[in-house]
């Protein structure tokens, strides 16, 4: 048996490099006592690597991994990790471990196949977009050392063409696994880190202060795709809960009312198409203009009385949901929902005090609308983040002593002084606006673009928007959170949504992103058998094998016949009428051998067929003279008496 | 170019077609030997007979030379030749008190070296050198050999015992290695009844001749066509587990040089790829070691006669 050859210094620092940036985004994932054990495995590896690397002593390295392997299963025993975080480690060691034996070539080259494995469980834990790109670019650098140790003669000088055109057989292969390799309706293994860090978002709850730390993040909530004309900016108010129990502090929904499914509906204003990806969706329900009228997707859920979309539970993680929105149709309130939205709980006596003093002033639920819209913008009411803490009676020390707030604060003293004033209100959270990618056609509507306002019950005229905060900071609802607030507010949007080509970029980017999770992250097994439906075939499991089995033998058959095929050379004239006559023989059995010469041809088929021996041997001569006679006194004559005696040989 | 006119070409090839008819009368029913020696003659090259004694391959050689018109010597190899026996001495002249080359059996036209793998290495090197470089350098003086020089060697490949086998490098300096085989039955026969021409035959052609045609040889043409075929062939030889080593640029050259000789002997003033198929056993079967167990390599150049394809 050849042994195979010595691995160079270059080539096992390489390894290295390989194997830390395929580690690299497990910093995010894994516990640090396991990535200790690796970092401190990788650090042999480089502290080795730099030593004279043949000439160290294998000893100290084998004590080091031993120590190294010993603590590891002291950690898993003594730490309680996820199981998960525990395999994914021992995958690293182990490959860590081989990097680090690796002294012949076939070493090398089953450490740099495990590389692979390592890159793979990055998706273990999460799949967006960057970090496909990087895995991406991971891959083809471990394909490159892969293939410089399979080529130990090309030295480091592999040609980049090379490692594309393998990157681009491998290409239709994906394309087909990813397309219909069966999917699982629910992941065998889960790491579900969506719903354990929680992110901050719009919560079912609206206290004062909450809303506020909300904004301070530019994380994207959701994006919104019209199939119309887009709507302006400043009628976005994305509806998500009706809030209706006030308890003095915070706003929450009625679990009562939420309870009820409403009665489909019939519109007959102006309807709004419009779909949404919902990022983070750790709660249950959607954001939707002003009346959902009908929603589309494949979670299971309802609209409640209020039209506020529920539902059944919290989903996995993105979901796309297709709206149609318009005007309500008049209605009627009955007495227990006017009851609800006219409660009010005990405390905040002079906010109450001034609810009842416009009720007596004003006749008109409209008037005494705009006597309270008519104090927000009299008095030197201020829009800020820091609006300070508030005591017992927070709509009380609001209104009359701070009197600086975020939209909760406004929109939490507005419903509570028209419930004081005997008209219906509520709150409701959602999100206002949204930032327009030009380069996607889509409205992006990040954290920041989160809000609270107020609906209030007009007779004749059904739940009415109103948005208090309009009449302190008329731009927050115009043009956008970061044109309110000054620019040392200290918001991450600021930032996000500077102006100038970076602005562009980030639209791409962010258009990038959108399209990898529609088409990329949302293509799951309900998609999976819709498309083999589209295909006139059953969407069961066992057809979808059927079908990827075909498709990947249908692409290998395709590939080896690519590759296995003759090329057509480019031929020359008198080439190319030679296989004519060729082909004329052939017919007449007489085959000519891939080796067999002209003249051996000749003389086989003037034997065969002796009445056009003379007509063979023309053919042959002219044939010999114009492919292996260098000079040729009339070439031009030659072919064309070529061309008639091969036109004209008919046996 | 120098195109030879059609007549002369003619000429020429009925002058050697001649040749070839003579020759078919010393040695029976093997014109495809003697094709083959007189297309290694005419490519300038040196032969390398193998058989078994007794074939004929002293009388091949012997009528070669004469019939050419060459002057010829016969030197039998024993293990104790050497290297002085071939090139020769420098004698001390009293008279003159100076010392005289003597010059040895090389100096001829056609040297028929008997059993060359019989000599120790150092007399073979000393005679393969001569080969290569066409001329002798003995005590600092530089003698040439004559023009043309031919030099015919033979072995028997059964005994094995006190031979020195030629090294590889040494083999590749023979442009040919023919091997003769047992005639057919016809010819055996007609050879016993006196059919063959044993007396000594008379020259035919001159040095001068031999020379002319091997002018002529050299204007055959070659086509890019029939090189990307000879190149094919020497890239086939190179595949891995076929033989040993493939077939250096020599041995490539050789093949060219010995398919003009070969197309010049078919009467024709370019090369076509049967010329090629014709020699090619020839000249490249003492090239190429086997790569498998096999004995000998000739099965597997034929195999790769057919699988490479004429392009």
């Amino acid at each position: 048996m050849r042994t195979s050859p010595q691995l160079g210094k270059h080539a096992y620092g390489l390894l290295g490099l390989q194997l830390v940036l395929a580690c690299l985004p497990h910093v995010l994932n894994l516990p640090w006592p396991l990535l200790l054990v690796a970092g401190v495995l990788i650090g042999t590896g480089f502290w080795r690597w730099k030593q004279a690397y043949n000439a160290l002593p294998v000893a100290q390295t084998r004590l080091v991994i031993l120590v190294v392997v010993l603590a590891t299963i002291l950690l898993a025993w003594l730490g309680s990790f996820p199981l998960e975080d525990v395999a994914v480690a021992i995958l690293i060691i182990v490959t860590c471990l081989k990097w680090l034996e690796s002294r012949q070539l076939r070493d090398a080259m089953l450490a740099s196949q495990l590389n692979f494995f390592v890159l793979l469980t990055q998706f273990l834990y999460d799949q967006p977009f960057w970090l496909g790109v990087y895995v991406t670019l991971c891959a083809v650098f471990t394909l490159r050392n892969w293939l410089i140790l399979a080529h130990p003669g090309a030295g480091r000088m592999l040609p980049g063409r090379y490692i594309g055109r393998l990157l681009l057989y491998g290409l239709p292969m994906v394309v087909a696994l990813f397309v219909l390799f069966p999917r699982l309706e629910h992941p065998i293994w889960q790491i579900s880190t969506a719903a354990q860090t929680a992110q901050s978002g719009v919560s079912d709850t609206l206290s004062p202060g909450s809303l506020s730390e909300v904004v301070q993040s530019a994380a994207i909530a959701f994006r919104a795709e019209f199939s119309g004309p887009r709507p302006p900016q400043s009628s976005l108010y994305w509806r998500g809960l009706t809030l209706w129990d006030f308890d003095g502090q915070s706003w929450r929904q009625n679990a009562f009312r939420r309870q009820y499914q409403r009665p489909p509906i019939e519109s007959s204003g102006q309807r709004t198409d419009y779909t949404i990806t919902l990022e983070q969706g750790n709660h249950r329900w959607l954001y939707l203009l002003q009346t959902g009228l009908n929603v589309q997707l494949r979670e299971r859920g309802w609209f409640s009385v209020d039209d506020e979309f529920l539902l059944f539970a919290p989903p996995d993680g993105r979901i796309r949901y297709q709206a149609t929105s318009g005007p309500r149709p008049m209605e009627r309130l009955d007495n227990l929902t006017r009851q609800l939205a006219l409660a009010l709980p005990y405390g905040n006596p002079r906010a109450t005090a001034l609810g009842a003093q416009w009720a007596a002033r004003y006749a008109a639920p409209e008037a005494r609308i705009q006597a309270a819209l008519q104090m927000f913008a009299g008095k030197p009411f201020a829009y800020t983040l820091r609006p300070g803490k508030l005591g017992d009676d927070p709509v009380d020390e609001f209104l009359f002593q701070s009197q600086k707030g975020f939209c909760e604060h406004y929109a939490s003293s507005f419903v509570f002084l028209m419930r004081a004033a005997g008209v219906p209100a509520r709150v409701v959270v959602g999100y206002l606006g949204g930032e327009y990618n030009t380069v996607g056609n889509y409205y992006i509507i990040r954290q920041a673009d989160a809000h609270a306002w107020a609906e209030v019950w007009l007779d004749g005229k059904g739940w009415t928007r109103v948005d208090p905060t309009a009449a302190v900071a008329p731009e927050r609802v115009e043009r956008g959170i970061e044109q309110v607030l000054p620019a040392d507010s200290g918001l991450a949007i600021q930032n996000t949504r500077s102006a100038g080509w970076l602005r562009e970029f980030g639209w791409i980017a962010d258009n990038l992103v959108n399209q990898w999770n529609r088409w990329v992250l949302s293509y799951d097994r309900q998609r999976q058998k819709q498309l083999l439906e589209q295909l006139g075939l059953d969407g069961d499991t066992k057809t979808m094998v059927r079908v990827m089995v075909s498709v990947l033998s249908g692409i290998i058959l395709a590939g080896m016949t690519l590759l296995l095929w003759p090329r057509k050379r480019h031929l020359s004239p008198e080439q190319r009428l030679y296989e004519q006559y060729c082909n004329t023989l052939a017919r007449k059995g007489l085959t000519r051998a891939r080796h067999e010469g002209p003249a051996d041809l000749a003389a086989r088929a003037g034997a065969a067929l002796p009445e056009h021996q003379a007509q063979i041997a023309r053919i042959t001569q002219l044939y010999l003279r114009l492919r292996y006679q260098t000079t040729v006194a009339d070439r031009q004559a030659d072919l064309q008496q070529f061309e008639a005696a091969v036109r004209s040989f008919r046996p | 170019m120098n195109q030879p006119t059609h007549n002369t070409f003619l000429q020429a090839n009925q002058q050697v077609n001649g040749i070839l008819a003579i020759l078919g009368q010393h040695l029976l029913g093997k014109p495809e030997v003697i094709r083959l020696s007189l297309a290694g003659l005419l490519a300038r090259g040196h032969l390398l007979l193998e058989d078994v004694p007794g074939v004929g391959k002293t009388t091949l050689a012997h009528a070669l030379a004469t019939t050419l018109g060459l002057h010829y010597q016969r030197v039998q190899f024993t293990s104790d030749l050497l290297p002085a026996d071939l090139i020769g001495v420098s004698v001390y002249l009293r008279d003159t008190g100076r010392f005289e080359f003597h010059r040895g059996p090389l100096f001829s036209q056609v040297l028929l070296a008997d059993e060359i793998n019989r000599a120790s290495p150092k007399t073979q090197s000393a005679l393969l050198e001569a080969m290569a470089e066409r001329q002798v350098t003995h005590d600092g003086e530089t003698h040439t050999l004559p023009d043309p020089f031919f030099v015919i060697a033979t072995q028997n490949p059964q005994s094995q015992i006190g031979t020195h086998a030629l090294p590889e490098s040494q083999l590749d300096r023979f442009m040919m290695r023919l091997s003769i085989g047992y005639p057919d039955a016809q010819a055996e026969k007609a050879l016993y009844l006196g059919g063959a021409n044993t007396k000594a035959t008379t020259a035919h052609l001159s040095a001068t001749d031999v020379f002319a045609l091997q002018q002529l040889v050299d204007d055959v043409q070659v086509s890019e066509a029939l090189a990307a075929y000879v190149l094919a062939l020497v890239a086939a030889t190179r595949e891995p587990r076929r033989f040993l080593h493939g077939l250096s640029p020599r041995g490539g050259l050789a093949l060219i040089q010995a398919g003009k000789a070969w197309a010049f002997l078919e009467g024709r003033h370019f090369v076509i790829p049967e010329d090629i198929q014709k020699i090619f056993t020839a000249v490249a079967g003492h090239r190429l070691m086997p790569g498998s167990d096999l004995d000998t390599c000739a099965p597997v150049m034929l195999q790769l006669l057919q699988e490479v394809a004429i392009p």
